[in-house]
């Protein structure tokens, strides 16, 4: 009986374990294969062009220079903008927190492809159409919704009387900030950059419709490189698209660990 | 009713205290109407225009246009179809994970590790693998003529751009099955083991703790985040874009098609179907935040 059980776990665990990888290496060894077609079970030749054209392809250099910086300005734009308004929603009534979040997941759960073609409009009246600014507010718009949605829950849960214990020992507003909330404020911080950043760096529809095709950004150079039939040049792509967002996963999960002891 | 009435304070709190500034309404409502309110009201705001052809180079009439299309009828039901096929089975997954791998052991550790891989991978590249792997002249094709199963990729069965959008599900399944399921273990975390205990504890078997107790507390939980899933998926363009069959089109594909058309009258369907898409959309929003307990 015993053994069963630990014999069906075990094959669960095969299950899963191809499940969750499979489509990654897929992704590994078709970037690193040149001519790898049907029916080859393996590929014929191993080769690292498809990186090497990654970064020396001006076009794709352009493109994953985009990405990056729309990536980052996200980031850290909608965290200066999500965090005060998190803490001011989560410190008032009900009434108020509910609204907040009602609009904030709005901003997550329209349809891209529908917010896009309403914001095309508008950003093309602003004069911003198929320029990186312009795409850099589309992307504001469901980024600010996340981080919202994120500092609204920690705030929820905030215990405000470290910082009132400041207030009454005489530190004033900027200094509770810098003694007392950002040092507490680290791990949400650092989660909620890592999720703006990915909700910009995956970002398809919005660019697409706001940008125009003139902004070229690595997820378009990725469906283009797919639809010329250059899977090599798709799957490095695709990782490229997935290794940051993998390593900004394991960074924000080490920062959490760092701070568990002061934020718990 | 003298139980109801508020305690008197002795002293007046000090000026300086926050909880004194606590419950001020202006500067969230504010914020929240400038930061997420006014671009949601411009971008729906110029849908209705763009519906009604007042802007965007569009023909108006497109509201009767678009109901009386049979093809938008279509796209909505296979777009509907992949979110809640795709919704349900990852959550089933997340749940067949968690009671299978919820536990403390080294095994449990790395099985959950493991199976939340997938959740910071962009949409896209998901779509790219999965389409490597899947698609009639992809890796299992290639496994399967090894093997001897089929001859030409022509026989290998259609599971990407077939009807049934069999590799957009499994996508979405592969995407969204980790966030449900790092919900769905900090539930149990959180919840489980008292009420199962307590359960057990009354001659409940484990089978009838986990049908009666467990698995409603965390449906229960997970609901909002169920809602959410779907409207991602029923949202998303990227998956169907590399994954799905052109005929029909999923709703966001077809808003990009019609868009993208030459003549007037197509765009305005355009602004008509991303309406229909919004209004999907804000419904399941409205739901979502009454399905939430903790607000």
């Amino acid at each position: 009986m015993r053994s069963r059980e630990s014999l069906l776990r075990s094959l669960s665990f095969v299950a899963l374990l191809l499940f969750a990888t499979a489509p990654l290496l897929m992704l590994i060894v078709t970037s690193l294969s040149r001519g790898w077609f049907y029916p080859a079970v393996l590929p014929p030749s191993l080769d690292a062009s498809g990186w090497r054209d990654l970064v020396n392809d001006p076009a794709r250099r352009v493109a994953l220079t985009n990405s990056l910086l729309l990536g980052v300005g996200t980031a850290i734009v909608a965290t200066l903008l999500a965090l005060p308004l998190g803490r001011a929603a989560a410190l008032s009534t009900r009434a108020v927190r509910r609204t907040v979040a009602l609009l904030a997941f709005a901003a997550v759960a329209l349809p891209p492809v529908a917010l896009g073609v309403g914001l095309q409009l508008s950003v093309l009246s602003l004069g911003l159409g198929g320029t990186l600014m312009g795409v850099f507010l589309a992307h504001m718009v469901p980024a600010l919704g996340y981080l919202t949605l994120v500092f609204l829950g920690v705030f929820t849960r905030w215990d405000t009387r470290l910082e009132e214990a400041a207030a009454t020992l005489g530190a004033d507003g900027v200094m509770r900030w810098r003694l007392v909330l950002l040092p507490l404020l680290r791990r949400p911080i650092a989660d909620a950059m890592a999720l703006g950043f990915l909700v910009s760096w995956a970002q398809v529809a919005l660019t697409l419709l706001v940008g125009g095709g003139a902004v070229r950004t690595l997820p378009l150079e990725v469906l283009a490189m797919l639809q010329a039939g250059q899977d090599q040049h798709a799957a490095t792509g695709a990782l490229a698209l997935a290794i940051p967002a993998l390593l900004v996963l394991a960074v924000s999960r080490t920062a959490a660990r760092d701070t568990a002891a002061v934020a718990a | 009713m003298s139980i109801a009435r508020p305690v008197r304070r002795l002293h007046p709190l000090p000026v300086n205290s926050i909880t004194s500034s606590r419950r001020t309404r202006a500067v969230p409502l504010l914020l929240a109407g400038t930061l997420l309110g006014v671009p949601i009201t411009v971008g729906v705001g110029y849908l209705v225009a763009g519906a009604l052809g007042i802007v965007g180079n569009a023909s108006p009439g497109g509201v009767t246009r678009v109901l009386a299309d049979g093809s938008v009828l279509r796209s909505a039901m296979l777009s509907l179809w992949i979110a809640a096929v795709g919704t349900t089975l990852a959550t089933i997954g997340a749940l067949l994970v968690t009671f299978t791998f919820g536990g403390n052991r080294t095994l449990d550790r790395v099985a959950r590790r493991v199976a939340v891989l997938p959740l910071p991978v962009p949409t896209v590249a998901a779509a790219v693998a999965v389409l490597l792997l899947l698609s009639q002249s992809g890796w299992l094709a290639r496994v399967a003529t090894r093997v001897q199963l089929i001859n030409a990729p022509a026989s290998f069965p259609a599971l990407v751009y077939d009807p049934f959008a069999i590799g957009v599900i499994v996508a979405v399944v592969w995407k969204e099955l980790p966030f449900l399921l790092l919900l769905a273990t900090s539930l149990l975390s959180l919840r489980g083991p008292a009420l199962t205990d307590a359960a057990r504890t009354l001659g409940a078997t484990r089978w009838q703790a986990l049908r009666r107790i467990t698995l409603p507390m965390l449906l229960r939980g997970m609901a909002p985040s169920i809602i959410a899933v779907f409207v991602f998926v029923l949202g998303s363009l990227e998956l169907p874009l590399v994954l799905a069959p052109s005929a029909p089109l999923t709703l966001p594909m077809l808003i990009q098609e019609r868009r993208q058309a030459l003549d007037m009258a197509s765009h305005g369907d355009a602004y008509v179907i991303a309406l229909l898409a919004t209004v999907l959309a804000l419904l399941a929003a409205v739901a979502h935040e009454w399905l939430r307990d903790d607000a």
